[in-house]
């Protein structure tokens, strides 16, 4: 089921805010119009729903959404967010971060913000690469992807952000890519029904830097190769914690990879999986216990007045 | 009916903060600061407020922004190295005039420097922490009473101009206990941000009003506004139009300078006759007060400014202050921090001199004394 474009605009974008300052064919539209269908689907109130984005391409987001959104500092959007759903439990939160803002200046925030399971969804996007500042390495980016700041491609290892979010303690855990749209607003609506906090990792699309610089400059070619290099989930199939998505070209799917190969303590997994990747079950949000411990103090209170 | 109690300075900060509204606390542990988080995890959920231990002083402002916007008075506090990492968060909630307030107990610095000892050596950090131009407001205390009276005046400076408000203490009033008078809930002058009155159409969260800020509406009502910390439009988008930016600066740099009559706090002392007299403030404040006494015991005509409000810094009553004296001296727990201040507003008409240090020892009001007397003996 898809909503027409047309309502999702007018519905829940702000005309003010728009031409968006993305790149034609970048996946952060259809990741917006996925977030939009997903609130439309749940039948949220947007007076209810707010957008908590970090800096960077992705972190725009929060500017064209016609909810109650902050646009916040470089990775502290979790700290931000976990402020307001605080003061708020009633409050539906999304927290947008893009790779960079959300697994290494804002990593420390991210862990802790799991750890509590305060009640958000984070959608995370990953798209290899710091976008906004001009497509330079990020904790995602896989070894031997060119970069300004690889220029003989990335020599470290990528951040397993799956295998981080479950020693952390998130309660959801779903990887989604702007190849599969139908399965991308599916995934932020299972999201939407988690007590605690529902990470979605998006993979995306920079075509116009990493890809360009990973012989995958049209949009098209890249998320192609999604497709390539994703396997949805099968619950009887479900491995250990992979690597994040190796993007490599469909026409040479070696291309990029050529430095420091030679690390081989780092596993080397071409594909990776979407869908659910792990639930935990009786999850509450930290939120709801604040606000059920002030309940039993307050009765406290109250029998100690009666006893006086 | 006032109760007198007898408290140390953070317990009459975190005591301020609640008979303030303050409902919101976020914070990471840091001497001598901790107090006030500890007595707040007690004190806030039986109220019905939100406790919570942040990652780090990060974190801790970031969620004292986010928790304002939904409709909370919110607090964090810390010392040196903590003030130091909230000062990129700080900055957002200036920009995006957010209120809150952010206690400082001073120790000395840079850096881990002298965990448990006071200095007063964040006094410019507290005006221009924050990288770029902005205003700000930064209240300091100097006994346990006025502890308890500046943090609620911080709080209704917060919500009345939509700013982040510093409480700069430090580790003499800090630890101090003394008596106080905690005045009685409906006899204490509370201010809560306005609220719109307009359809939320028509509701501009960031009006550009001259002295004056926008009602701030909390998320969930229906307003359904933008915050950034990009400069912006009056609907809160971003903007980079020179001529929308100047509006917007003259706005944000008005709220607070016509409003000096309501933001400005300081107190004469003995200073009708005076040749002599002390500029101070906050733990050192303690000092020249005794000073003053011990001066006039012995008939010299010293008299004081002790300054509540340092920024925005009270300029004409220091230009004035050059007019009624030959001589100032500004004693402070650091180089010289303020006296730079007054050396630039007295412009030569007065003598200036400093009295510092930033050993962690305090300044003696003998110490203060000898100088005013070294003063006298000079032709
Ligand atoms: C404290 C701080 N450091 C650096 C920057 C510059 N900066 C802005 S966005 C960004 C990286 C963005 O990358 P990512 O989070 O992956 O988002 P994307 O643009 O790819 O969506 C950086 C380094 C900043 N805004 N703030
Ligand atoms: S730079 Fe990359 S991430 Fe940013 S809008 Fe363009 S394509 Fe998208
Ligand atoms: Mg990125």
């Amino acid at each position: 089921m898809k909503v027409q474009t047309s309502f999702i605009v007018k519905e829940y974008l702000r005309p003010k805010m728009l031409p968006s300052t993305w790149c034609g064919g970048c996946g952060l539209g259809i990741i917006m119009g996925a977030i939009a269908q997903a609130v439309h689907f749940k039948g949220l109130d947007k007076d209810n729903v707010a957008m908590v984005s970090g800096i960077g391409c992705t972190g725009r987001m929060s500017g064209y959404m016609d909810f109650n959104t902050i646009h916040t500092t470089h990775g502290r959007a979790p700290a931000f967010a976990t402020g307001l759903k605080m003061a708020r439990p009633e409050m539906t939160v999304l927290t947008v971060m893009g790779d960079g803002d959300a697994m290494s200046i804002g990593g420390n925030h991210l862990i802790h913000a799991m750890r509590r399971n305060i009640g958000m969804v984070a959608i995370v996007v990953n798209n290899s690469v710091y976008g906004l500042t001009g497509g330079q390495t990020s904790p995602t980016t896989p070894i031997g992807g060119h970069t300004t700041t690889a220029q003989s491609g990335s020599f470290e290892r990528p951040m397993n952000l799956e295998a981080l979010a479950r020693t952390a303690g998130a309660a959801f855990y779903a990887r989604a890519t702007v190849n599969h749209t139908a399965s991308l607003t599916k995934l932020i609506e299972r999201a939407l029904d988690v007590s605690g906090f529902a990470l979605v990792e998006i993979i995306s699309n920079c075509h116009v830097l990493f890809g360009k610089m990973n012989q995958m400059a049209e949009a098209s070619t890249m998320i192609a190769a999604m497709d390539e290099d994703t396997w949805r989930t099968n619950p009887t199939l479900l491995r250990r914690a992979h690597l994040p998505i190796r993007l490599t070209s469909p026409e040479s799917p070696s291309a990029p990879v050529h430095a420091l190969t030679e690390m081989d303590d780092v596993e080397d997994e071409s594909r990776t999986w979407r869908g659910v990747i792990f639930e935990r079950k009786g999850s509450v949000d930290l939120s709801k216990r604040y606000y059920n411990m002030l309940g039993r103090i307050r009765e406290q209170q109250r029998a100690a007045e009666e006893m006086v | 009916m006032p109760t007198p109690a007898f408290m140390h300075g953070n317990q009459a900060v975190a005591e301020g903060a609640i008979a303030a509204g303050c409902r919101f606390y976020a914070g990471y542990p840091i001497t001598p600061s901790s107090e006030i988080a500890e007595i707040l995890s007690e004190r806030l959920p039986q109220v019905g407020g939100v406790f919570i231990q942040m990652e780090d002083e990060i974190a801790s402002m970031a969620a004292i922004v986010g928790a304002s916007l939904g409709g909370l008075k919110t607090a964090t506090a810390t010392s040196g190295p903590g003030f130091s990492l909230m000062q990129e968060n700080l900055g957002f909630a200036v920009i995006s005039e957010i209120p809150c307030v952010v206690i400082n107990v001073q120790r000395v610095g840079p850096s881990t420097g002298l965990p448990t000892r006071a200095a007063q050596g964040d006094v410019m950090q507290a005006r221009w922490g924050t990288h770029g131009d902005h205003p700000i407001i930064v209240l300091s205390p100097s006994s346990v009473q006025e502890c308890f009276d500046l943090t609620v005046r911080a709080f209704n400076l917060a919500e009345r101009f939509r700013t982040p408000v510093v409480l700069l203490s430090d580790a003499i009033v800090s630890a101090l206990r003394e008596k106080l008078v905690i005045p009685d809930a409906a006899d204490i002058a509370i201010f809560n941000r306005t609220q719109p009155t307009v359809a939320p159409d028509d509701y501009k969260p960031y009006e550009f009003l001259h002295g004056d800020v926008a009602p701030l509406p909390r998320f969930g009502d229906g307003y359904r506004f933008h915050v950034t910390g990009l400069v912006h439009t009056e609907l809160g988008y971003p903007t980079e139009d020179a001529e929308i930016i100047s509006r917007w600066w003259e706005h944000m740099s008005s709220k607070i300078e016509d409003n000096l009559d309501v933001i400005l706090d300081w107190e004469e002392i003995e200073l009708d006759d005076a040749e002599v007299a002390l500029v101070a403030y906050g733990g050192t404040a303690r000092s020249a007060m005794h000073a003053v006494s011990l001066a006039r015991e012995q008939g010299i005509k010293l008299g004081m400014i002790k300054i509540r409000t340092l920024w925005p810094f009270p300029e004409q009553v220091i230009r004035n202050l050059a007019g009624r004296v030959g001589t100032i001296i500004v004693p402070e727990l650091n180089f010289g921090q303020i006296r730079l201040e007054v050396e630039r507003l007295v412009a030569g008409r007065a003598a200036v001199r400093g009295i510092n240090r930033a050993d962690g020892i305090q300044i003696s009001p003998e110490h203060i004394l000898d100088v005013v007397r070294g003063l006298e003996r000079v032709p």
